[in-house]
């Protein structure tokens, strides 16, 4: 078997707001191996996007390790961190989060910007990922004259442009109609099959969970149980 | 990687173009106040140190009496205090090249346009005032006519305009001065130079009347006197030394005289100048302030309606050093484009009053832009912006990505 992509070991994140603790995550294990198809589901504020986010290098828990490709990061500084996610992660929001003042092919380059790769070869790539997804007609196009679903395409390529490790996608459907949510799950699944890109997607939609190998089952900042899906899709 | 970074602040600026425009406006109007006020003071004090240069800064000038000058210099007390100088004594005083010598006295005045008389300046002048010391009184400018005579008997005199016009007369007519009658010869005005009297270190040429010495010492007497001198010192010799020397001189002739060096003159109009380029220099750079503290605002502005933008770059990768960069060039963007633009407009400006000062004076002026002025305005904006940024680049670098991120 190969080394698992993620493992989580005994991880735990709280809020503190005033008077109250929230503990989001309260003492988790989990492991992801490299080239899984993971989907997560739980009730809203199980801690779903908090995991997503020590995952995928954006925020540290308060206990426990993480190790990422086999590399413990759970003491990297923000730098580290910050180069981490530039080198190995994709990330794709629910809200899309593109740059309103640039256009799509800017968009889909933002992030070799901060890698310090030049124009010419950004842009050759942005145009590559846009024409995979679909969308080699709106390179110049802004956000605001996007569709929801053109957006998240938009998105999906910025999230691939560092040709990730591992993809992390926290409800990509959930602004989206049920129709064009299922061309952005299909473009998903397509990833992990033809590149082997590991991948990760939380979802309220039990038809998206269907799209996932294994199902991660989230409850009060912990996993209930995890189960294989049954077939191929 | 820079360019990237200009790319991306100018994307932003232009999203918020109004109230970026609006910010550029208040560094511009900072830097047009600096450009003009600098430019403008910097052209006088050029024109002004332009005359000093002409006068020589081995010109004395040799007054009657004790005063002080500044330099310290030789203390005659005790010595005569009259208002005339002995214009023999300056020729003794090793060092002086050559000397002329000046006398005024306030003569009667007969003219046809004029009802009964008048008491008006009469101002004598030795040969070597006009040959050696033109500078001094600006090139003695003649209008209409010409100088009076150093040759014959009948010198004719030299009649500023504003007082030949009182009198009535214009070149031909004949004035009686003390009884005597003088034709007027010439009348003091812009020459064909363009030389007018109005920067001269004498006085105003516009209400006096001039003669030679020796037409005026026939009138009234006292042969030898002067009521001022001036003398050019030798190239080679130390100025201030002979100034010395010549007080010295008619200390032992018992006669206190003052001296002045044309660079004591141009020392004190230079501090005075600068104290007034300063005062102005500090109220522009107020503005200026206020410029900054804009560009300042802009970016807190900024800073917190892009705050998801910056959650977004964080997770794609941008390290903080990034995100600081990236705002501290765009607050820099904002004051080098308000410095481009208010240098541009200050140099408009004070041309247009340098135009307007030039009529007011009937002078010819021009402001003076040195290349540190234009180039030196550009880039002090540039870090005026920048460090107008720096607070508000590092609260945005140290966003955590996921508060970011989560932002409304
Ligand atoms: N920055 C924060 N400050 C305070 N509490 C927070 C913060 N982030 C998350 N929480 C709390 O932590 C818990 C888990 O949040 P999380 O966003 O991970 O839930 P989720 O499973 O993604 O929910 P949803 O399905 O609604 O997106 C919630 O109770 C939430 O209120
Ligand atoms: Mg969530």
């Amino acid at each position: 078997m190969k080394e698992p992509m993620v493992e989580l070991q005994n991880v735990a994140k709280k809020y503190i707001m005033g008077e109250t603790t929230v503990r989001a995550l309260r003492g988790l294990d989990l492991k992801i191996n490299n080239g899984e198809f993971v989907g997560i589901v739980g009730p809203s504020g199980s801690g779903k996007s908090t995991l997503m986010h020590i995952i995928g290098a954006l925020d540290i828990p308060d206990q426990g390790r993480v190790l990422l490709d086999g590399k413990d990061i759970s003491d990297y500084d923000e730098n580290e961190l910050a180069e981490l996610r530039g080198n190995k992660v994709g990330f794709v929001f629910q809200t899309f989060n593109l740059i309103h003042t640039l256009s799509s092919l800017d968009n889909v380059a933002l992030p070799l910007t901060f890698q310090g790769i030049g124009k010419s070869e950004r842009e050759e790539r942005a145009a590559e990922l846009l024409e995979m997804v679909g969308l080699s007609d709106r390179l110049t196009h802004k956000p605001a004259e996007l569709s929801g679903g053109e957006q998240q395409r938009v998105s999906i390529a910025r999230a691939l442009i560092n040709d990730p490790d591992i993809l992390l996608a926290d409800e990509p459907t959930g602004n989206l109609d049920s129709e064009t949510g299922k061309d952005i799950m299909e473009l998903i699944k397509g990833l992990n099959r033809n590149r082997g890109t590991t991948i990760v997607v939380v979802t309220h939609n039990p038809r998206d969970a269907e799209y996932a190998v294994r199902i991660v089952n989230m409850i009060d900042g912990k996993i209930k149980n995890g189960k294989e899906n049954e077939g191929d899709n | 990687m820079l360019f990237d970074y200009l790319s991306l602040s100018w994307h932003s600026i232009r999203n918020r173009s109004l109230r970026s425009w609006l910010t550029i406006l208040g560094v511009v109007i900072g830097v047009t106040a600096i450009v003009t006020l600098i430019s403008i003071g910097q052209g006088i004090q050029d024109s002004i140190l332009n005359e000093f240069d002409k006068v020589g800064y081995n010109t004395v000038t040799v007054l009657p009496g004790n005063f002080d000058t500044g330099r310290g210099g030789f203390g005659n007390t005790g010595a005569d205090t009259s208002s005339y100088l002995n214009k023999s004594v300056i020729n003794e005083v090793e060092g002086v090249k050559t000397s002329a010598a000046i006398r005024s006295e306030d003569l009667q005045i007969v003219s046809e346009g004029l009802e009964g008389q008048a008491f008006l300046r009469v101002t004598g002048m030795s040969p070597a005032v006009l040959s050696d010391f033109e500078a001094y009184f600006d090139g003695f400018p003649i209008s209409q006519g010409e100088r009076f005579s150093y040759e014959s008997e009948e010198s004719g005199v030299v009649i500023g305009d504003e007082i030949a016009r009182e009198l009535g007369v214009s070149p031909g007519d004949i004035i009686r001065i003390e009884g005597k009658e003088f034709t007027v010869s010439g009348l003091l005005g812009t020459d064909e130079e363009g030389n007018d009297g109005q920067f001269n270190f004498y006085g105003d040429l516009n209400n006096g009347l001039f003669i030679p010495l020796s037409a005026l010492e026939n009138l009234y007497g006292r042969k030898g006197n002067a009521s001022l001198i001036l003398a050019k010192v030798f190239e080679d010799a130390e100025v201030s030394e002979v100034a010395d020397e010549i007080e010295r001189a008619y200390s032992a002739d018992d006669t206190a005289a003052t001296t002045i060096t044309t660079e004591e003159i141009s020392n004190r109009v230079n501090s005075a100048l600068g104290t007034i380029q300063i005062a102005l220099a500090g109220i522009a750079a107020i503005s200026l302030l206020v410029g900054g503290i804009g560009v300042m605002n802009t970016m807190y502005t900024a800073v917190l309606e892009r705050t998801r933008e910056i959650g977004v770059m964080k997770a794609v990768g941008a390290k903080n050093g990034q995100i600081l960069g990236l705002f501290l060039t765009e607050s820099g963007l904002l004051g080098l484009v308000g410095g481009a633009i208010g240098t541009l407009v200050g140099v408009g400006l004070s041309i247009l009053a340098g135009r307007f000062i030039s009529q007011a004076l009937s002078a010819p002026f021009t402001p003076s832009f040195g290349p540190g002025l234009l180039i030196g305005a550009i880039a002090f904006s540039f870090v005026l912006g920048s460090i107008s940024g720096v607070l508000p680049a590092r609260q945005a670098s140290r966003l955590q990505p996921v508060e970011a991120l989560r932002y409304e």
